[in-house]
């Protein structure tokens, strides 16, 4: 666990060295709170799903960008034989990185604490929704993260791991949508209903907590972070 | 110390090594050489465990470098051709990083970065983004994390590139005063720092181990280390 915690520091801490983290943190609060309040103000109707709604769409495009350079970075950098040179196992590396990496999305899920807060004061809200709500974001931002990191592992490229976590997130947000499952087969459209993200992130920010959909996000999280371990240790092998 | 038995490795259809085979006792300096492509980087990132062994057999302290890889890690530092370090950290936030990932004792911690740093002249520069130092300097950072744990093999691969002739003194100085508690292999094109700093060497070429002799013997004939050396590359020896 002591190089998890190495790891974990110095990536959480290159983040925050750069310059251009607190840009993208700013762009996002000022995006994220624009589209909100436009429908707050100009529709007269906005509620905390729709706030989780609109953050998992940002997540679609943000989560893979901050996922992006985990491994494909250290590659293009040279620095990935300084880490197999460390007496780290590829678990604590993929660790490290992940939970750092988890770390920077909470910046972003953070920062829209003030919006939940204004909405709390001006009505008598339910917080076990708000609750579960946030578990769902939560959930959606490891789930991201966790391909995220397993297509930085594949290629030196950052932009193109980008590309294909986005691509990845977006297809399984529009996997239970009704245009794809026109016309299909009913156990097939069922079956890519269930698979998708969509039922099971709305059933949580809806107040739904149940244990079909934890284990369908920590089945999908562990999923692709072994994808990533096996990755890793086949270029170790063969580099 | 280091026993190595019919090693081989190939990336794709080329081999890299071919069933290489040598014994290095403790406290011996060894000098790695052999034109480009030769095999010294695939051998030195066979031994630090950083690439998996394919073929053959690799023992350090009588233990297996496949099936004991993270435990003698600690006990080897490694300071690779092309110094990969983190530039936009300052070299005592980088060698915490090293020093905290090689899981050394919180307590040891200072200490250990502080007697790293004396040893590669490196205190001045303490707080200086790595990525503002010179070639020399950022030599020397790779060098210091490479010893930050007392490795007990030290692996140095072109320890001296960037260095300016000072520099390669004191660097040459700190390798000798750790051969007192370390193995050291290091790999070099500049042959007149092999020639003095190594009396044992092990000559690669075309990926198989074309000798495995004393710094002397190869001089034997010739006065130069390095008209010996292509000699003997050339098949002329």
């Amino acid at each position: 666990m002591k190089g998890t915690w190495a790891i974990f520091k110095k990536d959480l801490y290159l983040f925050l060295l750069t310059p251009s983290s607190y840009l993208s943190i700013s762009a996002v609060f000022i995006a994220l709170s624009t589209l909100f309040f436009n429908q707050f103000f100009l529709l007269g109707q906005s509620s905390l799903p729709s706030l989780f709604h609109l953050m998992s769409w940002f997540f679609v495009f943000i989560i893979p960008a901050l996922s992006m350079g985990s491994w494909s970075e250290e590659k293009q950098e040279d620095t990935m034989a300084l880490l197999f040179g460390l007496p780290l196992s590829t678990l604590s590396l993929i660790l490290g990185k992940y939970l750092a990496q988890f770390c920077q999305v909470l910046l972003f899920i953070l920062i829209s604490l003030p919006i939940p807060i204004m909405l709390i004061q001006i009505s008598d809200p339910d917080f076990g929704p708000i609750i579960s709500g946030y578990l769902g974001i939560i959930f959606l931002a490891l789930f991201h993260l966790a391909h995220g990191q397993f297509f930085s592992s594949l290629t030196r490229h950052p932009i193109l791991a980008y590309c294909l976590s986005s691509i990845t997130a977006l297809l399984f947000m529009g996997l239970s949508h009704q245009l794809l499952q026109y016309q299909l087969p009913v156990p097939i459209a069922k079956f890519l209903f269930e698979m998708g993200l969509a039922p099971h992130f709305n059933r949580l920010v809806n107040g739904v907590i149940s244990l079909k959909q934890c284990c369908y996000f920590i089945g999908y999280i562990l999923g692709f972070l072994s994808l990533t371990w096996t990755s890793l240790e086949i270029q170790r092998q063969r580099p | 110390m280091i026993t190595v038995k019919d090693l081989s490795h190939q990336y794709g259809n080329t081999n890299a090594l071919k069933n290489i085979s040598f014994h290095i006792n403790p406290g011996e300096i060894i000098g790695l050489i052999g034109p480009n492509g030769a095999g010294k980087s695939t051998l030195m990132s066979l031994l630090t465990g950083i690439i998996g062994i394919q073929n053959g057999h690799c023992q350090i302290k009588g233990k297996s470098i496949k099936t004991h890889r993270q435990s003698l890690q600690t006990q080897i530092g490694y300071l690779s051709e092309t110094n990969p370090l983190y530039s936009q950290l300052s070299v005592q936030e980088f060698l915490l990083f090293i020093a905290q990932a090689r899981q050394l004792h919180h307590k040891q911690i200072p200490s250990a970065i502080k007697t790293s740093m004396q040893r590669c002249h490196l205190e001045e520069k303490a707080n200086h983004p790595i990525h503002t130092l010179s070639k020399g300097y950022q030599q020397r950072v790779g060098i210091a994390q490479a010893i930050i744990h007392q490795p007990e093999i030290l692996i140095l691969d072109e320890p001296m590139n960037g260095l300016d002739p000072k520099q390669m003194r004191q660097i040459r100085s700190l390798i000798t005063e750790l051969q007192a508690s370390c193995t050291i292999i290091i790999s070099s094109h500049i042959l007149s720092e092999i020639e003095e700093l190594c009396p044992r060497l092990l000559i690669l070429n075309k990926a198989t181990l074309l000798a495995d002799m004393a710094t002397k013997e190869l001089k034997k004939n010739n006065h130069h280390l390095e008209s010996a050396f292509l000699s003997l590359i050339e098949g002329t020896l």
